[in-house]
């Protein structure tokens, strides 16, 4: 067991060992100062934390109908809301054009009526994002609610607590590490999206160029930068999801125990 | 006031069967064996789960009518329950739990918390307000469970096994306590349980529930004297016997004749007070009694001064007798003996 | 430091194709490394290509002629490289990566990519810098990206994109599904596209004609059918065949 455990361990860190042993490390400064990484990493940043809330608003209560309500195609609907973690998420990106583009299903009314266009903008990151990073704060949070003991909740309602209390009171105290986890895995690969971004909201520094992007992009004509673009995202995500288990998820696993 | 329920619900093979009403200032105790539908019944009176016919009412208000198309929901009920592991809110301290239906409601906090402190002192827990009931024993979860099912000033009180969880030690005394607070309770109370000794000890009327269905309600004083089910009999420790009378002779389903003081005709019950059977090693014995059956001891339980003798036999029987008789007669274990009944201990009721 | 930058990508990509060669004993398994935009005509080429030499089979990579260059100075296994500009076939052949010199087999002009129907009567590069229209390109190290800077600086137009796409079929699909509203790519990918999108010339004063270029490359151990195939692009047969997608003659 621990022998495989270490393959594991050893799988993930190579590839980062890798980018930190080849990482020009003298020119970091003059990279990092450029104004186009500036934009692009403050870009990903109120992007992808945008995206968390937007997931943590929406699929929290999708998690609890997934979980405590029992309903017709809730299957499908289960099945629906994780769909896009196995699509391609280039994929993904032309079905949000087919739906949210301006041509789309539903995005040509917010162009015909309210000249709310998404692609090429801001707005249109976000919504790629939470495309493919919603499911896993939803199924994270759903598998939570689902080992709760459903009893508290029904003794909740007998003292009279309408279902929106017992959500607020009882359920949500008691899934707070699976939510923090649940947050920090969207955000994350919220912060990591490609795919679905680059083609529904296209790559423009400043408006939709978000790290990947632009570190993808840098391979051609700059890999060097490209290095430590990745480098930073690694650093920043590294920070966040280290910072998080520590003083979230460590600290609510005490709580349990005691 | 009254709460009535009668309705009908099946889930799956199961199908549970009820018509029974409780009164305000009444304890009504439904004892059944586990899977005969008691904690389906608490759930459809608190509006956790709905009925599929008929009817329940609280106070001339409609809970649930299927035909009506009226559910009131258990957070718009006045229901207090107190569960049968109490479910205590973990996160919250005693008097936050209390306070807690009162806070759904939209009272203020200093109000609800002030309340919540009121009722937990008439429980004998004002010292232990700000302790987070993980820390609370058994007996204290109780009360405080008790006291949060309370703070809502319920129409109709639901007590699922509320000393089940209990140690045998603090079980009779939390048992009275609850005695004290449920005679000052207005509203109409359901105690679900198996003991009979809470029966006993708290409940005005009994509903004995089998497999969904109702087989006795009653006075515990009606039910006891006449078991209507093995179960009942075995409750209450006494022997009963299912048959067809005809004249002085009770036939059993098995061909076993039991001879009857007085005359009898039809399906009937018959019960024997395990006191008034004599066990003898041999029948050779002339006796005054009409009734002697075969039977081997498959159990011995002794009780201070008494023993309950288990028979094995064409009639299974519960003799009880002194321990002293035990003694010199050196009953054991897989001895073969003889239950001795006269007929006139033979007491006999149509089913 | 260009080799160390895609060590990520390359094993990847190297896979794949990697996949698709035959390993068969008696066939030659050609791997051709080729721009985006030959993708059509490189199909039927390959297909005319391997029914005159029944010996060799050919399996085509299409990428954008700087994402190709990258990978195949990071040891991308191919035997011969097609490149939609001199730029990216010119890293290959500083890097020492060619056998031989690259051959120019074709050229192609540029045409504004509009949605089907022109339905904003677009007629000039002009128009193009018009407000709230939305105007894709690719980066200027993509070869289109590239040449529509240099189509624009011709006419003297200045626009803002609304997005830089990875590569030629990334403008054609948005301008196709409507998203956007105009590009600038190739004549022949507008050919290629159909009726899907809509092409508008560009006046001849400003417009480029672009070369395409092919190499073998030097670590291939198939030189002689990458000869053969190379060969095969400039011979009457294959000419034909660039002319019918619209390509012109070298």
């Amino acid at each position: 067991m621990l022998a495989l455990a270490g393959v594991s361990v050893a799988f993930f860190a190579l590839p980062f060992a890798g980018l930190i042993w080849r990482a020009p490390w003298s020119k970091v400064t003059d990279i990092l100062s450029e104004k186009s990484v500036g934009t692009a990493l403050w870009l990903s940043l109120e992007t992808s934390l945008i995206t968390a809330l937007i997931s943590c608003i929406f699929g929290v209560p999708l998690a609890w109908l997934l979980a405590r309500v029992n309903f017709p195609g809730q299957s499908f609907v289960r099945a629906l809301a994780t769909l896009s973690m196995v699509l391609p998420p280039v994929v993904g990106g032309v079905a949000l054009f087919f739906s949210f583009g301006r041509r789309g299903l539903f995005g040509q009314y917010l162009n015909d009526w309210f000249g709310i266009r998404l692609p090429f903008t801001t707005a249109g990151v976000v919504i790629a994002q939470c495309f493919v990073a919603m499911p896993f704060l939803v199924l994270t949070v759903e598998a939570a609610i689902r080992q709760l003991d459903s009893r508290y909740e029904d003794a909740a309602r007998t003292l009279g607590a309408s279902r929106l209390y017992v959500f607020r009171r009882i359920t949500l105290p008691s899934i707070k590490p699976a939510l923090v986890a649940g947050v920090a895995l969207a955000w994350a690969r919220a912060l990591g999206e490609f795919g679905a971004t680059i083609t529904f909201a296209g790559n423009l520094p400043g408006t939709t160029q978000t790290m990947p992007l632009a570190t993808y992009l840098a391979l051609e004509s700059d890999p060097e930068a490209a290095l430590i673009l990745s480098m930073l995202m690694i650093t920043v995500s590294f920070v966040v999801l280290v910072g998080l288990r520590d003083r979230w998820l460590g600290h609510q696993r005490n709580d349990l125990v005691s | 006031m009254t709460t009535h329920f009668n309705f009908s619900v099946t889930q799956g093979d199961f199908n549970l069967k009820i018509d029974a009403s409780v009164n305000d200032g009444e304890v009504l105790a439904v004892l059944g064996p586990n899977g005969s539908g008691k904690s389906t019944l608490l759930r459809l009176l608190s509006g956790l789960q709905q009925i599929d016919t008929g009817h329940i009412s609280s106070r001339n208000i409609q809970w649930d009518s299927p035909t009506d198309d009226i559910f009131v929901e258990a957070q718009q009920r006045r229901v207090g329950v107190v569960f049968q592991d109490y479910l205590l809110f973990k996160e919250l301290s005693a008097v936050e739990n209390v306070a807690f239906g009162l806070r759904a409601q939209g009272v203020n906090k200093a109000t609800a918390i002030e309340q919540a402190r009121a009722l937990l002192q008439q429980v004998g827990l004002s010292e232990h307000l700000h302790k987070k009931t993980p820390t609370l024993s058994g007996g204290q979860a109780q009360r405080v469970a008790l006291a949060r099912a309370l703070a809502i000033q319920p129409h109709l009180l639901l007590l699922d096994e509320p000393l089940a969880a209990l140690d045998v030690a603090t079980r009779q005394t939390v048992r009275r306590d609850l005695r004290r607070y449920l005679s000052s309770f207005q509203g109409a109370v359901v105690l679900v349980t198996h003991d009979p000794i809470d029966a006993y000890a708290l409940a005005d009327r009994v509903l004995i529930l089998e497999n969904g269905q109702v087989m006795q309600i009653g006075t515990l004083n009606e039910v006891t004297a006449h078991p209507r089910s093995r179960y009942v009999a075995d409750l209450v420790g006494t022997n009963l016997i299912t048959g067809h009378a005809s004249g002085v002779t009770l036939t059993t389903s098995t061909g076993i004749t039991v001879v009857l003081a007085d005359q009898a005709d039809g399906d009937v019950f018959a019960v024997i007070k395990p006191q008034a059977i004599t066990i003898v090693t041999s029948n050779e014995l002339t006796s005054s009694a009409r009734n002697t059956w075969p039977g081997v001891i498959t159990d011995i339980d002794r009780s201070a001064e008494r023993c309950r003798i288990t028979l094995h036999g064409p009639l299974p029987l519960v003799a009880e007798i002194t321990a002293a008789a035990v003694e010199s007669m050196a009953l054991r274990i897989g001895d073969e003996v003889f239950a001795v009944v006269k007929a006139t201990e033979v007491e006999v009721y149509s089913r | 430091m260009r080799r160390l930058a895609s060590l990520v990508m390359v094993p990847i990509f190297g896979l794949v194709f990697a996949g698709c060669a035959s390993s068969d004993d008696t066939t030659t398994s050609l791997r051709i490394a080729a721009t985006s935009s030959l993708t059509e005509v490189f199909n039927d080429i390959g297909e005319q290509f391997m029914q005159a030499n029944p010996d060799i089979t050919i399996a085509f990579n299409f990428a954008s002629s700087s994402d190709l260059a990258l990978q195949i100075s990071q040891g991308l296994p191919a035997d011969v490289f097609a490149s939609a500009d001199v730029k990216n076939m010119a890293k290959i052949t500083a890097a020492g990566l060619l056998h031989g010199q690259p051959v120019a087999f074709a050229t192609n002009s540029l045409e504004i990519v509009v949605e089907k129907g022109n339905p904003l009567h677009i007629d000039s590069l002009a128009q193009l810098a018009t407000r709230g229209l939305l105007f894709v390109t690719c980066p200027i190290e993509v070869p289109i990206g590239g040449y529509t800077a240099e189509v624009l600086r011709n006419a003297g137009v200045t626009v803002t994109p609304a997005s830089l796409e990875e590569n030629v079929k990334g403008i054609l699909t948005k301008v196709a599904l409507g998203e956007a509203d105009a590009g600038i790519v190739y004549r022949t990918d507008i050919l290629a596209a159909g009726s899907s999108v809509a092409g508008v010339p560009i006046a001849d004063n400003v417009n480029l004609t672009t070369k395409y270029l092919v190499g073998a490359l030097r670590d291939s151990q198939n030189q002689d059918a990458s000869q053969r195939f190379i060969s095969f692009l400039s011979s009457e047969q294959g000419q034909k065949i660039f002319s019918q997608f619209g390509f012109g003659p070298a």
